[in-house]
Formats: structure tokens, C-alpha cells, sequence
């Protein structure tokens, strides 16, 4: 073909010794971007990282010397399209999604262990005010919650209405289960507004975690002064140790971001937060894991065993179950 | 290459230490993303519903929710860790989510930056459609920060300068254009003629240096572009304006170099001053612009 002829441009030498190979990883990454990395063969994948590097360095060089506005921008645009290729997201998305729940989430807890009391001391503080407040005087009650949550369960209810929350006709089981459901899907929203929340500073966090602590003292208050608290505690535990758990797990991920921005560090505060999402990410994901599962506990079991013996082994079996999950699992050997 | 770069660039530098220029997604192109996947959520949920009312038990219902839940929650995760890093919607809007800081896309990146949606969407939302839950019994100032605040989240992608939302943030992610340029010919090489057919190749112009010094990079690659656009409807005319215009500036004559046609003319003078400032760029100098 033709010749190179000695007015050749040096960019126009350049593009020409390099283009072959600038195509090929063109037409791999439209095969990748449109059916995965599993559509290229062996030898062309082991390719694509030395591809990606010449295409990196040839970006390089024609910034420097070349002034074709448009092979600057394809370079631009094929080496950042490569980036994304070979620093995209590489395990597959359940794999990942497994390999937090193995070792990650566990590790995750044990390390935010500071914070994580911080955020249980929290709901202590909020449960106890509550609870001695409105011990004393149950007219309280309706300062620690609003009447949308209490469904019932007031001060001016009777011995039996508020025996009846507790348990159920085996009838309507499959009822409130879908019910349930529905409940569960509020908590979650609670743990993810609490993460949301601490995110801004941790206060705003601590402060639903606070509130949610009085909820749960002003109702355990009004079942102890009406006598109810075996049958309470049997009702709240099976379930409530897991999905109480998955609030503080919430609030932890929050408050561990929130630190970074208020406490940045070398990297300023976006550096610091960008950081903290490795151990954030899997809190928050255990957290929405540990809410699935009380909702099972709490739409499935709960509903259909009303006897309190069995209701407070199960609440045993959950603790022992997370303690030795949180303690053991994920350990490096 | 030291011009500050516009503020819809988004400057990363790859682990081998080159940085590449993206361009950020525009807040609108981004609402329009976020609208077509919760048309799908939602679409997803009524399809559910439909179908547990027409069975009628109460535990496919309580499988549904448990399900258009998880589908709330994890749609935006498992898309975006995918090997796309999008969602379907992104994926129309031509978007993509990378990492701000060059590295890879991880998982705890994808899941920080979507579980801050319910303050950043869910919670507002309900403000508006459920305020009075909210707003009774609190002072005017009270329900006038909050509002302020509850604005000041969700629009972040305006007015932030990196046009980033909360999750970004937090995750240490940012939303780009997928980058998509096509390799077009080199407008300074010469036309190579077809084989068999001995065209005679077309005269050639001579021009001085000092007539191809007159112009700086600028200049340069708008005449690519107008070359570029030649058959464009209104390009013929463009040729004719911008030829009329270099031969004066650089007193170029049809008279004494001889007359030839504008693209023929606009191609060599653009290959010739192409050749002049490249050479300059080897000896480091730099001629963005003419000389006013």
C-alpha cells in the first residue's frame, strides 16, 4: 500500500504502528460491555491487561507530541473504558455477597466494638429512662410514644386486651404473618434511617436509637405494672434480640462513617468516609440480613407457638447463636 | 494540558498512575436514571401484588412483600456490582458508577452509597406526602430548618460542585458518562489512492514557516473540525468562509501560488501547520492560541 513518505507526520507514524492494537481492545471491550468478560477466549483475556497498559502509554505519549484532537479523545475514551474493564467490579455479585456474610460482616462487628457499645448504651439509657418514668406514674406513657406505634397496647387497656397482643388464634396465623411482613419492613427502614442518619455526625443516629429504646421502656412498663412481664418478655425476645441487634449493627456502620467526618485524618473527610465504607458496607448489609431473619422469627415462629417456655428458649438459642457467630466466625487462622 | 479542567470533568488517576478525564453525569440525565428504575421497582411490585391477590393466600402475600423488599433494597446493589456498574436505568441514560479515587469498584463501595437512599429520597418523600405526621405541633423556625435541610439532600447533584449526591460521598463513588469515542481517519494523512486506479495526486501547496506559525492549537483542531464535518449539510459553506479567512491572514494568493480547490487547500494547510507545532511540542513549546 502506500509507502511512508518522508513528510510523514510523526503523529501520523505513531497512530499508524499502533492502531491494530488500540482496535483489538476496542472490540474486546464491546464484547465485554456487552456480554461479559466470560465472551472473551483465554489468549485474548490474558491480553487485555498489556492492551490496557499500551493504550494507557500511548495516551501518554499523544498528549505530549500529538495534536489530533480526535485520536486524543478516542485514546481518552478507550483507555477509561478499559479502566473500567479491568478495574470494574470483579467477583461475581453473590460471591461477594456470601464472602461478607462468612468472615466480613463478623469481623466488621468485632472491630466496631467501641462504637457498638456506644450505640447499645444508647438504647439502655433511652429503655431505662422510659421504663422508671413511666413506672412511676403510667401517664407518662404518652410522651415516649405516639399512638400510630402502641396499636392497643395503652394505659387504659385492660388485663385481657393486652394479654390478647400477645398471643394468637391459631386461625388467623397466616394473617398476621403477611403482617409481620409489613413489620418487619418498617424496622428495616429504622436501621437504615438510623444509618443514614449517623452518617451526618452521629448525633441525629444516636438520637433514633434513643427514641426507639423509649418505645420499647414505656411499652414494657405498662405490661409490668399490669403484671404481663414473663409473657411480654417471651413475646419481645425471640425476636427482638436479633432485630435490636440489627438496629445498633445500623447505627454502628453510620457512626463509623460519621467519624470520618467529623475526625478526618490524613485524607480529609471525603478520603476518611470513602475509607471507612469497607468495614460501613458490610454493618449495613448484615444488618438488613439480621432484619430478614427476625422477620421470619418474629412473622413465622411467634405467631404460631404461644407457649412461653418454648418462646424464651428460642430467644436463648438466637443469643447463643449470634454470640458465636459474632465471636468465632471469620476469625484468620 | 494545564487548563483547569471544567467542572464536569471528573479528573481519576488509574493505579498505573495515568489520569483519565470522565465526564460527570449530569444531575438531570441522573433523575431521569433514578425515575426509570423505581418505573421498574414499581412496575416489579404491582406485578407481585396482582398476582398474590389473584392466588389469594395470605403466606404468597407475606413471600411477596418479604421479596419486594429485598428487591427495594438489593435492585440498585446487585445491578451496580455487576460487571456493567449501572442500573437499567443508568445503563439507558448511558451513565456508569466508578470510584472516585481510580481503584476498583468494590462491593462496601455499592452498598454504602445505596443505603443512604432513604434520607435521601424515601425520607423527603414522606415529608411530603405525609407531613402532617411530621409538622404538627412544632414552631415555625423548627419546620423551617427542616425543610431547608430536607431540600439541601436530595439536591445535592445541582448544587454540589462535583455534582455528586450523599452516597457518593460516603461510598467514595462517583456517577460518569460511559465513555464512548470512535476512532475517525487522520485528517493529515494523504488519501491513499485506490489500488489499480493511478489518480494523479493532488498539487502540491508549499507554505513558509512563517505562515504556518501564525496559528496555535486552538485554531488547528477547529479546522479538524470543521475538515471533519465537510459533508455535514452547511459544512461546504463553513470550508468557504474559514479558506477565504486563512488566505488573508497568512497572504496567501490564488494569483501566485496557483488555485486549487478549498478542501484540497484546507487539508494541506491543516497537515502543514499540524507538522509545524508538532515539531515545536518535541523542542517544548507550546502555542495554544494565535496571537491576538
Amino acid at each position: 500500500m502506500t509507502e511512508l513518505t518522508a513528510d510523514d507526520l510523526w503523529s501520523t507514524r505513531f497512530r499508524r504502528d499502533r492502531e491494530a492494537s488500540w482496535r483489538e481492545l476496542e472490540g474486546m471491550l464491546n464484547s465485554i460491555e456487552k456480554r461479559g468478560l466470560a465472551s472473551l477466549g483465554a489468549d485474548s483475556l490474558a491480553r487485555l491487561p498489556s492492551l490496557y497498559r499500551a493504550a494507557l502509554s500511548a495516551l501518554s505519549v499523544a498528549r505530549a507530541v500529538c495534536l489530533d484532537r480526535n485520536l486524543l479523545d478516542y485514546l481518552e475514551s478507550l483507555t477509561s473504558r478499559a479502566h473500567l474493564c479491568v478495574y470494574g467490579p470483579r467477583e461475581s455479585v453473590t460471591g461477594a455477597l456470601l464472602g461478607l456474610l462468612a468472615s466480613r460482616f463478623p469481623e466488621a462487628v468485632r472491630a466496631a466494638w467501641k462504637p457498638l457499645l456506644a450505640t447499645f448504651c444508647t438504647l439502655a439509657l433511652g429503655f431505662s429512662i422510659a421504663f422508671v418514668l413511666c413506672g412511676e406514674n403510667l401517664d407518662r406513657y404518652w410522651y415516649f410514644l405516639d399512638a400510630g406505634r402502641a396499636q392497643g397496647r395503652d394505659p387504659t387497656a385492660t388485663y385481657d386486651t393486652l394479654r390478647d397482643t400477645l398471643f394468637t388464634d391459631k386461625n388467623d396465623d397466616a394473617a398476621l404473618s403477611a403482617f409481620a411482613a409489613f413489620l418487619w419492613s418498617h424496622n428495616s427502614r429504622v436501621t437504615l434511617l438510623a444509618f443514614a442518619l449517623a452518617i451526618l455526625g452521629g448525633l441525629p443516629g444516636l438520637l433514633l436509637v434513643l427514641l426507639t429504646g423509649m418505645e420499647l421502656g414505656a411499652m414494657s412498663a405498662l405490661f409490668h405494672e399490669r403484671g404481663l412481664a414473663v409473657e411480654w418478655w417471651s413475646w419481645i425476645l425471640p425476636h427482638g434480640i436479633t432485630e435490636l441487634s440489627a438496629v445498633l449493627m445500623g447505627t454502628t456502620a453510620g457512626l463509623h462513617l460519621g467519624h470520618g467526618l467529623i475526625f478526618s485524618g490524613p485524607y480529609g473527610r471525603l478520603g476518611a468516609m470513602a475509607q471507612r465504607s469497607r468495614e460501613a458496607g458490610p454493618l449495613v448489609f448484615g444488618a438488613i440480613v439480621m432484619l430478614f431473619l427476625a422477620g421470619l422469627i418474629e412473622g413465622i415462629f411467634r405467631q404460631a407457638v404461644n407457649d412461653v417456655p418454648v418462646r424464651y428458649a428460642l430467644a436463648t438459642l438466637t443469643a447463643s447463636l449470634w454470640i458465636v457467630y459474632f465471636v468465632f466466625v471469620g476469625r484468620k487462622k | 494540558m494545564n487548563v483547569t479542567p471544567p467542572r464536569h470533568t471528573l479528573r481519576i488517576e488509574t493505579p498505573e498512575g495515568v489520569v483519565v478525564n470522565l465526564v460527570r453525569g449530569s444531575a438531570a440525565d441522573r433523575a431521569v436514571a433514578f425515575v426509570i428504575d423505581m418505573g421498574i421497582l414499581l412496575a416489579a411490585i404491582i406485578a407481585m401484588m396482582v398476582v398474590s391477590s389473584y392466588l389469594g393466600s395470605m403466606w404468597v402475600l407475606a413471600f411477596f412483600i418479604s421479596l419486594t423488599f429485598l428487591l427495594r433494597i438489593f435492585y440498585f446493589v446487585v445491578c451496580e456490582a455487576g460487571r456493567r456498574g449501572a442500573t437499567i436505568g443508568k445503563r439507558l441514560m448511558k451513565l456508569r458508577v466508578v470510584r472516585a479515587d481510580g481503584g476498583q469498584l468494590t462491593i462496601d463501595a455499592v452498598l454504602t452509597r445505596n443505603f443512604t437512599r432513604e434520607l435521601e429520597i424515601f425520607l423527603p418523600l414522606t415529608f411530603l406526602f405525609a407531613h402532617e405526621q411530621f409538622w404538627v405541633g412544632h414552631s415555625g423556625w423548627v419546620k423551617g430548618i427542616a425543610s431547608l435541610w430536607i431540600l439541601l439532600i436530595p439536591t445535592m447533584p445541582i448544587w454540589s460542585r462535583a455534582r455528586v449526591r450523599l452516597g457518593d460521598l460516603v461510598g467514595g463513588t462517583r456517577v460518569v458518562r460511559a465513555p464512548q469515542a470512535l476512532l475517525l481517519a487522520d485528517m493529515a494523512r494523504r488519501r491513499e489512492p485506490a489500488a489499480g486506479n493511478a489518480v494523479a495526486p493532488a498539487t502540491e501547496l508549499t507554505f513558509t514557516a512563517a505562515q504556518v506559525g501564525i496559528y496555535g492549537i486552538y485554531e488547528l483542531q477547529v479546522l479538524e473540525d470543521v475538515l471533519r464535518r465537510k459533508s455535514q449539510p452547511g459544512g461546504k459553506e463553513a470550508m468557504a468562509a474559514v479558506t477565504a479567512r486563512i488566505k488573508t491572514k497568512i497572504r496567501w494568493s490564488d494569483a501566485v501560488h496557483g488555485k486549487s480547490a478549498d478542501h484540497t487547500f484546507l487539508e494541506q494547510f491543516y497537515a502543514a501547520q499540524r507538522k509545524h507545532l508538532e515539531q515545536q511540542l518535541l523542542f517544548g513549546k507550546r502555542k495554544e492560541r494565535k496571537k491576538s
